[in-house]
C-alpha cells in the first residue's frame, strides 16, 4: 500500500526520479545475490560455539530458480562429495558410497548458519513485500521486507542497501515472533564478471548463539555459462 | 528346659490341632518364599534385559560425557587399544570390556525404482526415505561378553557377524517406517544403488557415508527407543574417521552387586579425566520400578503374615479354651502365672520353628524347581519375551526362619495371658 | 426340620466365646483379603491412571501416518484444533473431554551453546479434560505451567543442568515451520521437569500450546488430540466410534497401543498381583476352615448326645452347617463392612507412592469393587459351611456311644 503510494508520488515528481523504488531495489538485490545461472568458486568457514572452525572449499553451479549442484574440493574429508538440489529433492554423492543418496531437506546449509534460502534460492521479489523505512545511515537505504506467505524462510527481513551503487550492506532476519535470528554483513564488493559487482564476503551471525557464525567468500563467479539440464540430474552425480 | 519339654509334649498330645496350625504356617512360609522368589526372578529378568541386553553393568566415558546434551559428543573420545582395555579388565570383578561409540547418524533408504526417463521427479511413495537415529557402534564379539542378551533381542534377522561388517541393526518400528530392505543371507548382495546408506558427520562435522544392509531389528524397551540402532564398531570408526578411538566402554561385572565397588576402583584407577557410572545411575527407571514392587511386596507379605498368625492365635485360643481345667490344675499345684505364659509362648515358638523350617525347606525346593523349569511370563503382545527364573536369597530365608517362630510366639501372647489370668478354682470347675 | 434354623442361631449365641473366636477369624480374614485386593487394584489403577490420566489420555488421535512417521519434522502432519472438531469428538459416547497437543522439535540455546530438543506443547486449559491428573513432575523450586503462561517453559532437568540454567532465566528456542520458516522465541524457565526416562530429562521441554502454535506458525492446529473417557472398559468401542466419526484422515489409538512398554509392565504386575491375591484367598479360606474344623471336632460329644436322643444324622449335619452359615455370614458381613470402611478411610488419605516412569509421588488410593466384596463374603461363608460339614459328617458317622466317650 505504502509502496504503491510511494510509486505514485515518484511518477508525479520526476525531480525525485534518482531515488529508486522499493521494487527496483528488490530486483537489484535479486540480480546481485541470485543471478539466474552461474558458476562460482567459494569457501565457507563455519565457526562453532566451542571456537572451532572448519573451512570448506567448493564450486557450485546454478540454473533456474531451484536447480543447483556443488562439489567439495577441500578439506580432504569431504573432497569429491557433491550435493544436488532440484526443486524439493536433494541428493548427496559420497565417494565412499560411490553413488548418490537422497538427503532430507535440511534447513541449514552444510551445518553452518546460512539458510538454504540465504544462498541458493534468492528470490526476494517473489517472496517478500518491501517498504522503505527510515535509515540510520545517510549512505544507505533501509527496507523492511515482509513475507508474502508462511513458506518463506523468514517472517521479516531488514536490508541496508548502499545508496551509491545499490549493493547490499547489511541484513537482519527475523522470525514470526519478531525475534532476531540471524544478521548478515555484506563485505568486499567486487566486480566478479564483466559489469557484475557483488559482495564477495558475507558473514552470517547466529543471533541466538552469538559465538556461532559462518562466512562465505566468493573467489570467482561467471555469469551466463552454458549449463545443460543433464548436469542437474541424479545420474550425473559423481561424473 | 523342663517347660520346653512340657510344651513339646503338649503339642504332640494334641496332634490334630498342631497339624492344622503347622500346615497353615508351612503353607504361609512356602507362599512367602515362593512369592519373593518369583519377584526376585522377575526383577532379575528386567535388570538382565537392561544390563545384559543394552547397558553393561558399568560404563566408562570421558569426564562430562553423560551430562553432555550436545548433539555431537564425539569430541569426548578415548583411545581404544589393548593396553587401555587391559587396564580396565584388571580391576577386580570386571569380567569383560566392550568398546563402543555412540553417535548421531542418518539412514537413507534407496528409491524403489530408478527415476523416470522423462526427467520428471519420482512419485513420493517410490522415493527412498531419510531419517536420523542414535547409533551405538559395537564389536559383536566383545559385546557378546558384556551384553550377551543383545543377540537374543534381535528378534527379526540377526546381529551383524563382526565389527567390520557393512550391516546395521535398527529398531523394528523405525526400520519399517523407513521401509529399509532386510538383508537376505540366502541371496546375493544387491547392487550398491539398492543398499541403504548410513551417513554421519565425523568428529569434525564433515559428512561421510557407508553402504550398509539392515541385518536385523530390535524391539522397543521404552519411549525414545524408536530411534536407536546398532552399527559395527569398525565400520563406525571408518565412517566417523575415528580409527582406534571410542566414546564408551561397557564393562561386565561379576557379581552384579560389586558394580559400585568396581565403579570406585575404576574411578581411582583412571583419574578425573574419566567418569564411571553404574547401570542404575544410567537408567534409573528399573530401580524405581523394583522399588515399587518391593514396596507392594512388603505390604502383601505383611498381610500374609497377619493371616497366617491369625491362624496361630486362633489355634492357641482354642487350646486355652480346651485346656482351662488343665491350667487350673497347674495353677492349683503352685505353678507361677509367668511360667504358664512362658509355656504357651514356648508352644508357639516350637510350632513356629518347625513350621518355618519345613516352610523354608519346601519353599526353597519349590523355588529351585521353578528356577530350573523357568516360568514363561504371559503378557500379551509383550515387546520383549521373558522367562522368569525365581531365586531366593539366604538372607530372606534366614529372616523367615527367625521371623516365623517369633511371630508365632507373639501370636500366642494374648491366648497365653488369657490363660494365665484364669482363677484356679473357676478354671477347675469349668466343663 | 423347621426348628433347625432357630436352634442353630441359639447354638451360636449360647456358645459365645467359641463363636467369638471363630467369627473373629472369619472377619479378620475377610478384612485382610479385602484390604490386600484394595491395594492391588489401587496400585494397578494408579499405574494405568498415571499413563491414562497423567500422560497420554485414554485415546490419542493423530493425522493418519503420524505414528509411523519417522521424518524429522513431525509438525507436517497437523490437524485443525477448532471448536467444530472438538465438538465432534466430545459428542462421541463415553468421551469425557479432549485436549490438543503439539509435538515438535528444534534447537534450544542459552546464548552460548545450542542443542536439539523435543518439544511438547499442552493446552493447559483443556489438558485436564483429557488427562485429569496431568502431571509433568517439576523439580523442587520450580512451578508447573499455568493456563495464563505465555512465554514460560519446563525444561528437562539434565538439559537445564548442562545449560547452567537458573529458574526464571530465558532460553531461546528455534524451530522450523512445516513450510520451512524459521522462528525463535525467548522462553523463561519456570521449572525443571523430571522423569525416570533419561531421554526425557535430557531432551524434552514442555510449553503452553498457544506459545508453540505461534512459534511454529501453526495457529489453530495441533498434532495430537488426547481424549479422556469415562469407562475404560469400553475403550475399544469408543476408539472405533471415534475412528468412524473422524474418517480415514485420522488415526485413533488406545493408550495401550502407544505405550507398549508401560502396558507390558502393568500386565506383568497384574498377573503377579492376581496370583498373589488368589493365594491369599486360599490361605484365608484355610484359616476359616481350620477354625471351623477345630470347633466342630471339639463338639464331638455334643454330636453324640444329639444322636443319642434320636436326632437323625442328616439333621445333625444340617444343624452344624446352618450354624456355620449363620456365623460365617455374620462375620463375613461384618468383615466386609469394616474392610470397606477401612479402605475408604485409607483412600481418603491416600498413600504416597513412587511410581516407575514418573519421579513424582502419586497417591495410592486402594479401592475394591462391590462385586469383589460380595464374592468374598459368599466364598467365606461357603468355606465356613463346607469346612464344618466334613468334621460334622465324620462325627455323625460315629457310634453315639463312642462319640459320647470322646475327649
Amino acid at each position: 500500500m505504502r509502496s504503491s503510494l510511494l510509486a505514485a508520488v515518484l511518477l508525479a515528481a520526476p525531480v525525485l526520479a534518482a531515488e529508486p523504488t522499493v521494487e527496483q531495489l528488490l530486483k537489484k538485490y535479486d540480480d546481485v545475490m541470485g543471478p539466474a545461472s552461474y558458476e562460482a568458486e567459494t569457501t565457507m568457514t563455519a565457526t562453532r560455539e566451542d571456537g572451532s572452525t572448519r573451512t570448506y572449499v567448493m564450486k557450485f553451479i546454478k540454473r533456474d530458480a531451484d536447480k543447483f549442484r556443488l562439489w567439495f574440493a577441500d578439506p580432504a574429508a569431504v573432497k569429491g562429495q557433491e550435493i544436488l538440489r532440484n526443486g524439493d529433492n536433494s541428493w548427496i554423492y559420497l565417494p565412499s558410497l560411490k553413488r548418490a543418496t537422497r538427503l532430507a531437506n535440511r534447513d541449514s546449509f552444510q551445518g553452518g548458519d546460512f539458510n538454504n534460502a540465504d544462498v541458493l534460492r534468492v528470490n526476494y521479489q517473489a517472496d517478500y513485500t518491501g517498504t522503505l523505512v527510515e535509515s540510520d545511515s545517510p549512505d544507505a537505504y533501509c527496507m523492511e521486507l515482509k513475507a508474502k506467505s508462511p513458506e518463506t524462510a523468514y517472517d521479516k527481513i531488514r536490508l541496508w542497501i548502499r545508496k551509491k551503487d545499490q549493493q547490499p550492506l547489511k541484513g537482519q532476519y527475523f522470525g514470526t515472533s519478531g525475534q532476531l535470528i540471524r544478521s548478515a554483513e555484506f563485505l568486499e564488493h567486487k566486480e566478479l564478471d564483466k559489469g557484475y559487482v557483488r559482495p564477495t564476503r558475507i558473514v552470517m551471525h547466529n543471533e541466538l548463539v552469538k559465538a556461532r557464525q559462518s562466512e562465505m567468500v566468493m573467489k570467482s563467479l561467471k555469469l551466463n555459462v552454458d549449463l545443460p539440464p543433464q548436469r542437474f540430474s541424479q545420474s550425473d552425480l559423481g561424473k | 528346659m523342663t517347660l520346653l519339654k512340657v510344651a513339646s509334649r503338649n503339642l504332640r498330645r494334641n496332634r490334630r490341632r498342631t497339624t492344622i496350625t503347622l500346615v497353615a504356617l508351612v503353607v504361609g512360609v512356602v507362599v512367602l518364599v515362593g512369592l519373593r522368589g518369583f519377584i526376585n526372578g522377575q526383577q532379575r529378568v528386567l535388570v538382565e534385559n537392561l544390563i545384559q541386553g543394552r547397558l553393561g553393568a558399568v560404563q566408562v566415558h570421558r569426564a562430562g560425557y553423560v551430562k553432555n546434551v550436545l548433539s555431537s559428543p564425539l569430541t569426548l573420545d578415548m583411545a581404544d587399544d589393548p593396553g587401555f582395555r587391559a587396564r580396565l579388565a584388571r580391576v577386580p570383578h570386571v569380567t569383560a570390556v566392550a568398546p563402543r561409540i555412540e553417535f548421531g547418524a542418518m539412514v537413507s533408504t534407496p528409491d524403489k525404482r530408478p527415476p523416470p526417463d522423462d526427467g520428471s521427479p519420482l512419485p513420493e511413495a517410490d522415493q527412498g526415505k531419510t531419517s536420523f537415529f542414535i547409533a551405538t557402534a559395537v564389536d559383536p564379539a566383545l559385546e557378546a561378553k558384556v551384553t550377551p542378551r543383545r543377540t537374543e533381542l534381535v528378534t527379526v534377522g540377526h546381529m551383524f557377524p563382526d565389527a567390520q561388517a557393512s550391516q546395521v541393526v535398527l529398531n523394528a518400528e523405525f526400520a519399517s517406517g523407513l521401509e529399509a530392505p532386510l538383508l537376505d543371507p540366502a541371496r546375493p548382495l544387491p547392487p550398491v544403488e539398492q543398499q541403504t546408506a548410513l551417513l554421519a558427520g565425523d568428529r569434525d562435522g564433515a559428512l561421510n557415508g557407508e553402504n550398509v544392509m539392515l541385518s536385523g531389528t530390535l524391539p522397543s524397551f521404552s519411549p525414545g527407543d524408536k530411534r536407536n540402532g546398532l552399527v559395527p564398531l569398525g565400520l563406525a570408526q571408518k565412517l566417523l574417521r575415528m580409527e582406534g578411538r571410542v566414546t564408551e566402554y561397557a564393562l561386565a561385572v561379576e557379581p552384579l552387586e560389586a558394580a559400585p565397588t568396581v565403579r570406585a576402583a575404576l574411578q581411582a584407577e583412571l583419574g578425573p579425566d574419566y567418569e564411571v557410572h553404574t547401570w542404575d545411575e544410567l537408567f534409573p527407571f528399573i530401580k524405581s520400578l523394583t522399588g515399587t514392587q518391593d514396596f507392594v511386596f512388603s505390604i502383601v507379605s505383611g498381610v500374609f503374615l497377619a493371616v497366617v498368625l491369625l491362624g496361630v492365635v486362633n489355634a492357641m485360643l482354642m487350646t486355652v479354651l480346651e485346656r482351662t481345667r488343665e491350667i487350673g490344675t497347674m495353677l492349683a499345684v503352685g505353678m507361677r502365672r509367668r511360667q504358664i505364659v512362658t509355656l504357651f509362648i514356648l508352644e508357639g515358638l516350637v510350632i513356629g520353628t518347625i513350621g518355618a523350617s519345613l516352610g523354608v525347606v519346601l519353599g526353597s525346593l519349590l523355588t529351585l524347581y521353578l528356577n530350573h523349569q523357568g516360568i514363561p511370563l504371559p503378557s500379551p503382545g509383550a515387546t520383549v519375551p521373558s522367562i522368569v527364573r525365581p531365586f531366593i536369597t539366604a538372607r530372606f530365608l534366614l529372616a523367615a526362619l527367625v521371623g516365623a517362630p517369633v511371630g508365632a510366639a507373639l501370636a500366642t501372647l494374648w491366648p497365653a495371658l488369657r490363660a494365665a489370668a484364669l482363677r484356679p478354682v473357676e478354671a477347675l470347675q469349668s466343663p | 426340620m423347621s426348628r433347625l434354623p432357630s436352634l442353630a442361631v441359639r447354638n451360636v449365641g449360647r456358645n459365645r466365646r467359641r463363636s467369638a473366636i471363630t467369627g473373629l477369624a472369619i472377619m479378620v480374614a475377610v478384612i485382610l483379603v479385602m484390604v490386600l485386593r484394595g491395594f492391588i487394584d489401587g496400585a494397578g489403577a494408579l499405574m494405568t491412571a498415571d499413563v491414562v490420566e497423567g500422560r497420554s489420555g485414554a485415546l490419542q488421535i493423530h493425522h493418519v501416518g503420524f505414528v509411523d512417521n519417522i521424518e524429522a519434522v513431525p509438525t507436517r502432519l497437523n490437524m485443525p484444533y477448532t471448536p467444530e472438531v472438538l465438538a465432534k469428538i466430545r459428542a462421541v459416547p463415553n468421551v469425557t473431554g479432549v485436549s490438543g497437543r503439539l509435538n515438535f522439535n528444534g534447537l534450544i540455546s542459552n546464548g552460548r551453546t545450542q542443542t536439539m530438543f523435543v518439544g511438547r506443547a499442552l493446552d493447559l486449559e483443556h489438558e485436564k479434560e483429557a488427562c485429569p491428573r496431568t502431571n509433568v513432575s517439576v523439580k523442587e523450586g520450580g512451578h508447573p505451567l499455568e493456563p495464563s503462561d505465555t512465554t514460560a517453559a519446563l525444561v528437562g532437568y539434565e538439559l537445564g543442568d548442562s545449560f547452567d540454567l537458573k529458574l526464571g532465566q530465558t532460553v531461546s528456542v528455534q524451530v522450523t515451520s512445516p513450510g520451512g520458516r524459521s522462528n525463535a522465541l525467548d522462553l523463561s524457565v519456570k521449572g525443571y521437569s523430571t522423569s525416570s526416562f533419561p531421554f526425557e530429562n535430557k531432551r524434552v521441554i514442555t510449553v503452553p500450546l498457544a506459545t508453540a502454535q505461534a512459534l511454529i506458525g501453526l495457529e489453530g492446529r495441533v498434532t495430537e488430540y488426547g481424549v479422556g473417557v469415562k469407562d475404560l472398559s469400553r475403550l475399544e468401542e469408543t476408539r472405533r466410534a471415534l475412528q468412524a466419526t473422524l474418517g480415514p484422515d485420522y488415526e485413533v489409538h488406545t493408550w495401550m497401543e502407544l505405550n507398549a512398554f508401560v502396558r507390558d509392565v502393568i500386565n506383568r504386575q497384574n498377573f503377579m498381583m492376581g496370583a498373589i491375591a488368589a493365594v491369599l484367598f486360599i490361605i484365608a479360606l484355610t484359616v476359616i476352615a481350620n477354625t471351623m474344623m477345630m470347633t466342630v471336632f471339639e463338639r464331638v460329644r455334643e454330636i453324640g448326645t444329639l444322636l443319642a436322643v434320636g436326632v437323625r444324622r442328616a439333621q445333625v449335619l444340617a444343624l452344624f452347617m446352618l450354624e456355620a452359615a449363620v456365623l460365617g455370614s455374620l462375620a463375613a458381613l461384618a468383615g466386609a463392612v469394616i474392610g470397606r470402611t477401612a479402605l475408604a478411610l485409607i483412600a481418603a488419605k491416600g498413600i504416597p507412592m513412587e511410581l516407575p516412569g514418573t519421579s513424582g509421588h502419586s497417591m495410592l488410593e486402594p479401592t475394591v469393587s462391590v462385586r469383589f466384596v460380595v464374592g468374598s463374603v459368599l466364598v467365606a461363608c461357603l468355606g465356613a459351611v463346607l469346612a464344618s460339614a466334613w468334621p460334622a459328617w465324620r462325627a455323625s458317622r460315629q457310634n453315639p456311644v463312642d462319640a459320647l466317650r470322646s475327649a
